[in-house]
This record gives C-alpha cells, structure tokens and sequence, in this order.
C-alpha cells in the first residue's frame, strides 16, 4: 500500500527557517532605541511611516514592544522545553528501565498528568506563585512532561529487551550506568524531537499564561500584548497593529518548531501517528 | 462462565483509576493553598477577606473555625471533604456569593458552548481525517493536510480575536461578546454563539482530522485492508466498515487524551468573546485575585475533563470487540 508522507527535507526547510526568523527578531530586539519610532502622546495611532506598526494603548511604539517581546516569549519557550524534557527524559527512562514497581508508580503518576487539564493547573499555580518570568518557566516545566516521558518509556522498554544490554547487565554493569550510558544515547532521537516539539508548546502555554494575565508585567511577552489589548480595550477601538502583529509571530514561531519537530520525529519513528501526540 | 465474570471485573479495575484521578483532583485542590509559600489564610479566604479578617479577630476566629484551620492537616482534610461534597466550595468575595452558585449558573454556559462544537468537530474531523488519510496525494489534500498543522499551532484565543474584529467590529454581523440577556430569543442566543461554536469546531476538527489522518495510515497497511479492496467493495462502504470501524476504539482513546486541551482552549476562547462561563470566571478570578473561586472553578473544569476522558475510554472498550470476554 502506498504511503503518503512529508518529505522530511521540506518540512525541515520551512521549520529552520521561520525559526531562524524568529530568533532574528530576538537580535533586532538588541538594537538602540533611537531605530525605533518615538513613544507618543496619542494612543492607537495607526501604522504609520514614524510608526511602522503604529502605537499601542499607552502610545509606545509596537513594533518595539513586539521585539522586545520576542526575547520573553522565546526565553520561556526554550526554558520550559528544557525543564519538561529533563523531567520527561528522566521519568520515562527509569519507568522503560527499571520494571515492576517503580515503572507502575511513575507510569500511574505520568498517566494522572496526562488526563489532567495541564492550562488550568498552571493558570492555577501561576496564580499563587505570582506573575514572574521564572514562576512561568517552572510551572510550564512541571506540567508539561507527561508526553515526552511516555514516548521515551516506551522506546527505553524496547532497548531493554536487546541483546546488547544483556550482555552489559551480564558483566554486571550498574543499574544507572546502564540507563544514562547505554539507554539514553539510543533514546536521544527521540528526546530531541520532544524537546524541539515542547518548545512550540511552550511557546503556545506562555502566551496563554500572559493572555490570562499571569505574566511577567515588567518584561511583556507577544501573549501579554494579546492580554492588553483584551483588558485595556485596542479591540472595541479596532486598533488590529496591537494584536495581529505578537499573533502572528506566536503562530510562526511555534508553527517552525512544530515542523522542525515533526521532520526530527518521521527519522526515528515509521508512523505518522505522531503527529497527533505532539502537543 | 468465568469469562463473563471477568470482564465486569476488568472493567471496575479500569475505572478505578478515574475514581483515583478524580479523589486526586480534589486532594490537590486541599493541598495547593496549604503548600504555597506564604500565608495559606491568603489563599483560603482570598484576598478581601483575608484583608478584613486580619483587622477583626471575631472574624478570623469564624473563619479558623470554620475551615478548621487550627486543626491537624487530617482533621482539615476531613471538613474540607465534608464541605465539597455538600457542595459548600466556599465563597467568592468579588462576587460577594457563595462560589457553587457561581459554577451553577456558569458551568451550563460553558458547556453550552463546548458539547455541540465537540460534536460538530467530532464528526467534520472524523470526515476529514479519512478522507485526508486515504490513498490519493493530490494538491487539495496536502494543502488541507498542511492547513491542519498551521491551525494546530494558531492560539485559538486569538484567532477568536481576529473573528471578532472582522465579523462584529468591521462587518457588524454578530454581537462584540458577551452572553445573551437573560430570555433572550432563541435567534439572539444563536447569533451570540455562532462564532464561538464556530472558532472551536474549526480547531478541534482540524486536531481530530491530524489524529484521524495517521489512524488510517496505519490502517492501511492491513491485510484485510487488501481483501476489501480486491472483492471490489465500493467507496462509502469502504470507507466506514473497513477504515473507520477498526479505528474507533484507538481513535476515542487519543480524542479523549486531546479533549482536555480542546477544553483548556474553549476557556480561552471564553475570555476573547467575553463570554461568562468556567474560563471567563477564572480569568475574572486571577485578576480579582479571588483564589477560592479559582480553585474551585479549577476543580469543575478538571473533574469535567475527567469524567470526559472515562467516557470516551468507556466507549472505547465498547467498541473494541477484542477486549469483550
């Protein structure tokens, strides 16, 4: 039968490349203020030659506002990836690893996160922890795991079973030598076609996070401009510059890793169902 | 005989683990303000009344008794098990009433809004999905395919932002947001939710169609696959008792997985039309900085996610004639 797949080479092209757009705005974000227009004293002014993207509710300039951005939402979407995928890597290793107890335990604890609503968890523990870039961070980390730690615990048991690791516990290697030696190397693909996902999702809950008003508001992220122009009224006054703009730039931000994601996950897995574990 | 013996028993060992997740939920609802840094009375009382608590012992002293604060944790466990489920959730002080009031009147909004897109979106996607999936690679296809993957990574919220601004602020075809006043005729009821039953269908089919989509290319690959095709079974017929059937209980299981981020999308999508059901009060909550109706609204929206996922898992088994004694 015929199979109908992406090619991985397009699908890589099309994802390094609007992610190598995005991060060319975290550089632009570095330049003086004086490449930007001027604050000024109306709000809402449209897009404009002084203003390219016009100004926001407090009359600064958007596109500042929305380079600046991209350093907050970009920072999260990495950190949050990496803590997800460290705590995902870990718990799916030892459960694939370690049978028998210690994999129904983690197994049970991975399958309680997984049916729990992650958004409103973190909109909860946000709430309490307060609004800052790290709280943000930690609660995306903490909550995010469950996926990547099954996909890693099911490829962990595979390599259980090879004759290679049988002849290491023959020898009479350690338990955890053999985990982060000789499991985890073979379980590298797919931990970096997680990650690369997680950083989309991350990308995707902080702006989420911001929207409801649980980000940092010393350090606006594209979801806290979205929360803005939710609560301090640019949609009633129809002022789109405010709001489209940090839109897009999430979408494509987390639409190239996604793809970047997907191409990473085709090489190490022949089915295509992937896909719709991803987020 | 046996058989028939063992299955009721499967299944009771099956969803236990929704009982567990369920008991869990409401576990961590007690622990969460009692674990956070800082004064758990904040979180408990919420900020109002914590406020005027701390300026008047009477009131404290009821409050401490009440929640049994001055208790051991177990003893606290105890009340705070007794009050749910007495439907006591405590009160909200920006609303100045009783929090299961509240989720009473808003819950119904939100379902209202989320079960018909859930089943539109069930059924378009399913469509869409096997028919995406499903031999020929032309151009339409890939572009729908590739469709599906950009809306995946679209914030729904915003889009819905996008709907408003086009349909409401520049054509003027439906209402800004908000809910239909209270007796509002059926038409004013629909017009408030077109677009967001709409904005929702769109996401979640293009999420199940993806899922759909990978189901029938594994399918595929079957052997009976092959058999239908050479006795020269039409495409209808084809399609649904030979691709669609075998997917089902693989496909309820992953849709119920999915659910709980479609439904964590639906209470965004309710702040972006100012609509008032479980997001919008939560969102209200935050800002409020009302931490008991948080919670609680919280709690509804886990235990609802829940009791979701232990349908579909139910259906699942019900479909699966594999798994019957």
């Amino acid at each position: 039968m015929r199979r109908f797949r992406y090619a991985p080479t397009k699908f890589d092209a099309i994802g390094i490349g609007l992610i190598l757009a995005v991060f060319a705005m975290l550089l632009l974000s570095f330049l003086p203020g004086e490449y930007f227009g001027r604050p000024s004293s109306t709000p809402y002014l449209p897009p404009s030659s002084s203003n390219l993207l016009g100004t926001n509710d407090i009359g600064d300039d958007v596109l500042r506002v929305l380079l600046h951005g991209s350093r907050v939402s970009l920072s999260i979407g990495l950190l949050g990836a990496i803590v997800s995928t460290l705590i995902g890597t870990v718990v799916g290793i030892f459960a694939g690893y370690m049978s028998g107890t210690a994999d129904e335990v983690l197994g049970s604890l991975t399958d309680l996160f997984l049916v729990v609503p992650a958004l409103p968890l973190m909109i909860v523990l946000a709430a309490y922890l307060g609004p800052s870039f790290l709280n943000v961070v930690m609660v995306i980390g903490l909550l995010w795991w469950p996926t990547t730690a099954r996909l890693v615990r099911a490829r962990a048991r595979q390599i259980r079973g090879s004759p290679f690791i049988e002849g290491l516990v023959g020898i009479g290697a350690k338990k955890l030598y053999i985990m982060f030696r000789h499991v985890l190397p073979n379980v590298w693909g797919v931990v970096l076609a997680r990650f690369v996902l997680a950083v989309s999702s991350s990308v995707l809950l902080e702006a989420g996070l911001s929207f409801i008003g649980l980000g940092d508001p010393q350090n606006p992220s594209w979801g806290t401009m979205l929360h803005f122009a939710m609560t301090r009224g640019a949609l009633l006054h129809g002022a789109w510059w405010t709001f489209v703009p940090p839109g897009i730039c999430i979408s494509l931000a987390s639409l190239g890793f996604i793809l970047l994601g997907m191409a990473l996950e085709c090489r190490y897995r022949s089915s295509t169902k992937s896909i719709g574990e991803m987020l | 005989m046996t058989s028939n013996l063992k299955y009721p028993f499967f299944l009771i060992r099956k969803f236990s683990r929704y009982l567990i997740l369920a008991f869990a939920i409401i576990a961590i609802n007690f622990l969460i303000p009692r674990l956070m840094p800082g004064d758990p009375m904040l979180f408990i009382f919420g900020e109002e009344v914590y406020g005027a608590a701390i300026r008047n012992p009477d009131l404290l002293q009821g409050l401490t008794a009440k929640y049994g604060l001055d208790l051991p944790m177990t003893d606290q466990f105890w009340i705070y098990l007794h009050n749910f489920f007495n439907g006591d959730l405590g009160y909200s002080f920006s609303y100045g009433r009783p929090i299961f009031e509240i989720i009473a009147e808003r819950l119904p909004l939100t379902l209202i809004m989320t079960v018909p897109s859930t089943i539109f979106s069930l059924i378009a996607g399913t469509a869409l999905g096997l028919s995406l999936g499903w031999e020929s690679n032309s151009l339409l296809k890939r572009v729908v395919s590739a469709a599906c993957v950009i809306i995946h990574s679209v914030p729904t919220y915003w889009f819905a932002m996008l709907m408003l601004l086009v349909f409401s602020l520049w054509l003027g075809l439906t209402p800004i947001g908000g809910a239909p006043p209270v007796g509002a005729s059926p038409a004013t009821v629909i017009q408030h939710l077109f677009l967001p039953i709409v904005v929702l269908t769109l996401f979640n089919s293009a999420y199940v169609a993806i899922i759909v989509r990978g189901l029938t290319f594994e399918i595929s690959e079957e052997p009976f696959v092959t058999t239908a095709l050479s006795k020269g079974l039409g495409k209808f017929n084809f399609s649904l008792r030979h691709l669609l059937r075998p997917s089902l209980p693989p496909l309820l299981s992953l849709v119920a997985i999915e659910m709980g981020f479609a439904f964590s999308g639906a209470l965004l999508v309710e702040i972006a039309f100012s609509w008032p059901g479980m997001g919008y009060t939560m969102w209200q909550a935050v800002t409020e900085r009302d931490y008991p109706l948080l919670q609680a609204s919280f709690t509804m929206v886990a235990l609802i996610v829940v009791s979701a996922n232990a349908l579909a898992d139910a259906l699942s088994y019900a479909l699966d004639p594999r798994v019957k004694p």
